[in-house]
């Protein structure tokens, strides 16, 4: 644990500690040369420093709005250190799977093509990111921003794969942490790779579609723990909820997304688009963004109903802006965008919360 | 070699400019390659710091990005250099282009750099071809920061700075002169000029006659030609902010690229630069038609009664995504959804 008030290379001085990425802590720091906050990263006991370097020169070679910028790297004492870009805010899974049982598909298009975007660039650098998941994305406030970062972790986790994998064949047999939480999102070429395997882009691909599945629906698509691996390998069709697709206002949306994550999600890596056109077929989407915000369910009549924002306002809703799994009750906690609208806004989409 | 810095190792490559070098350097921590930008004489100090302070407060796509300042002794001598990004590609001055799509992307990133740069509280002041590159990936950046001042704080001038030919009419004089981010502006348009070749004159700007842009480049949209007029009027406060030019190039660039989704019950219907009109109607109740007219999609008949989002439909109306549209007043009546795509400028 670094201290506040610690000024490392002359420059960077730590404001406080942010978290622990299981691999690396992040600290908050002051860049006294351009009077800019900057997140500092550096890694945990026991790490390899050569990995975090080299995963550090990877990432300072995309240049991306999508993607947390690496600003610099040094060694100092025996430690070494990544400065990147800071984005106040959190993580997109605490953004939307701690407090969403799942996002509409508006916000699923927005999200998806943004991630898409960090994805092409890094890809034209040759940079491939390998764990990509909703917890190694950052979301500023409202989902204003959406940046990838941790280009270094799946570098960082590398050395830990090749022993999994000279010890037990392959990654599906691990017992690690590190290796069960990734497997949700890992692309079958990663899962059953042998040594020497090279895995490329497309496994980002894949993560893509995986983690867009999870966001959309609030499950995996292949289930988790060790059945994640049978799942894959006996390429279990997706299940899509009916939700989706249960309302007018959200079908036609809805299928066109289910659409391109199917294609990300294919078993061959070879058909499965680059990310270049997951780009293309996300810009054809027709969906609106606008900021999120929380509020209760203050009224529901037959087909139409009230929400009190957190600010207190009271907003119109009709019932097939409803979307979701979960019904409306008084008192359910809902996300909506609003809209304007008389006598009230309006809000569209709605989402209980449970 | 030694290394600049505990880090920089010069790879031997360098240029000279009026009044400094840049050295490009491997930096040994991030692989990459950046420059190092030094002054020879000590009274050229001010410029580097000029460009220093610019460059901190700015983080743009656009712009070239400060990387770190060093300072070290050298053969016994004591030298400062900014450490800049590394950007590989080809100056403006260098490429040639005519009018189109690509040409007015161009146009658009380095508008938007610019706007970037004067939300930031900088004028450039010497915003020509050969200050401006396209790097690698088609990405424009903007650079040479060593006239830079701040809006509003040092920006006045007794010497004539610049480089005449893209300088504004207010500069020229004897007195001192105050001068505002339109110079930039100014600037800019005959940036836009010498990228089609029509290269400015050495000598202090004449009004040119309204309409003698489209005249010497037909192919040109016309309302872009009209923006890059106002963009040289001889008086600062006639020309357009550069936010307000790069709305209208970007506007343009985006024309037909939208598509709408029409929900119905029965039905759905999509709109675009191929299908521009849909009609709509039920029963007795009412009907619309909608048309899209390449930047917006709007209500252009109407009968009966109509809503959008509740809110009574006039002709005219300009129908926003996300929206429902009521077609009568009372049981039975019709919902249809409205949703439209979301383009982006490349870039």
């Amino acid at each position: 644990m670094i201290t506040p008030g610690t000024e490392l290379a002359s420059r960077y001085e730590i404001v406080s500690y942010v978290a622990s990425g299981g691999m690396q802590d992040v600290y908050k720091a002051n860049d006294k040369l351009t009077g800019e906050i900057v997140a500092l990263k550096t890694p945990q006991a026991g790490q390899a420093n050569k990995r975090f370097k080299q995963s550090a020169i990877l990432s300072a070679r995309i240049s991306n709005y999508n993607v947390a910028k690496t600003f610099d790297y040094f060694e100092e004492g025996n430690a070494c250190y990544l400065i990147e870009e800071y984005i106040e805010g959190t993580t997109l899974e605490a953004a939307t799977l701690d407090v969403i049982p799942q996002i509409d598909p508006h916000l699923a298009a927005y999200l998806m093509l943004r991630i898409a975007k960090g994805l092409a660039a890094s890809h034209q650098a040759q940079v491939a990111h390998r764990d990509l998941k909703p917890s190694n994305i950052l979301v500023g406030s409202g989902f204003s921003s959406i940046k990838i970062t941790d280009f270094g972790i799946a570098t960082l986790a590398e050395e830990l794969f090749e022993e999994v994998i000279a010890k037990s064949g392959d990654l599906t047999r691990s017992t690690s942490g590190t290796v069960k939480g990734a497997l949700p999102y890992m692309a079958p070429e990663m899962m059953f790779r042998k040594p020497g395997d090279h895995v490329g882009c497309e496994a980002d691909i894949w993560s893509l579609g995986a983690l867009m599945f999870r966001l959309m629906t609030g499950s995996f698509p292949f289930g988790e723990g060790m059945m994640v691996p049978v799942n894959v390998e006996k390429k279990q069709p997706l299940s899509w909820p009916s939700f989706l697709t249960r309302k007018a206002q959200f079908a036609p949306l809805s299928n066109s997304i289910t659409g391109i994550v199917e294609k990300c999600l294919a078993y061959d890596k070879e058909q499965r688009p680059v990310a270049l056109e997951v780009v293309g077929s996300c810009e054809e989407l027709c969906f609106h963004f606008s900021p999120r915000e929380f509020g209760v369910i203050s009224e529901v009549k037959y087909s139409t109903g009230f929400v009190r924002s957190s600010d207190g306002e009271k907003i119109f809703y009709h019932k097939d802006s409803l979307y979701g799994s979960l019904g409306a009750k008084v008192g359910s906690k809902v996300v909506f965008s609003a809209h304007d609208g008389t006598p009230f806004p309006r809000a569209h989409p709605i989402v209980v919360c449970p | 070699m030694r290394l600049i810095a505990n880090r920089y190792e010069p790879t031997g490559n360098a240029s000279w400019g009026g009044m400094g070098e840049l050295n490009e350097c491997e930096d040994k921590n991030l692989s990459r390659k950046v420059m190092l930008k030094r002054v020879f004489k000590p009274s050229d100090l001010p410029r580097l710091l000029d460009e220093q302070k610019a460059l901190i407060r700015l983080r743009s796509k656009h712009v070239v990005q400060l990387l770190d300042v060093i300072s070290f002794k050298w053969n016994s001598q004591d030298i400062r250099c900014l450490v800049l990004e590394h950007i590989p590609g080809t100056d403006l001055d260098k490429l040639s282009f005519s009018a189109g799509e690509e040409y007015q992307k161009t146009l658009w990133q380095i508008a938007t750099g610019i706007s970037e740069i004067h939300a930031a509280g900088v004028i450039h002041r010497d915003i020509k071809p050969q200050n401006i590159r396209r790097d690698g990936n088609g990405i424009i950046k903007i650079f040479d920061f060593g006239l830079a001042r701040e809006t509003g704080k040092d920006d006045k001038t007794k010497s004539i700075v610049g480089t005449i030919g893209y300088m504004a009419p207010e500069l020229f004089g004897t007195k001192t002169i105050s001068f505002t981010a339109a110079i930039d502006t100014f600037a800019f348009a005959r940036t836009a000029l010498a990228l089609l070749g029509i290269q400015p004159r050495n000598e202090k700007p004449k009004a040119i006659p309204a309409g003698s842009v489209i005249a010497a480049q037909s192919k040109l949209n016309v309302e872009v030609a009209k923006t890059l007029e106002a963009c040289l009027d001889l008086s600062p406060t006639g020309r357009p902010s550069m936010n307000e030019v790069t709305a209208l190039l970007g506007r343009d660039l985006l024309r037909d690229k939208h598509r709408a989704r029409v929900g119905t019950q029965a039905q759905a219907y999509e709109l675009n630069a191929t299908k521009r009109t849909v009609n709509l109607s039920f029963q007795s109740q009412g009907s619309l038609s909608i048309r899209y007219d390449g930047y917006e999609f709007k209500i252009t008949a109407l009968s009966g009664d109509v809503y959008v989002n509740n809110a009574r439909a006039t002709v005219g109306t300009t129908m926003l995504s996300a929206c429902v549209i009521t077609i009568g007043s009372a049981a039975p009546r019709a919902f249809v959804t409205f949703d439209i795509s979301n383009p982006e400028v490349m870039a």
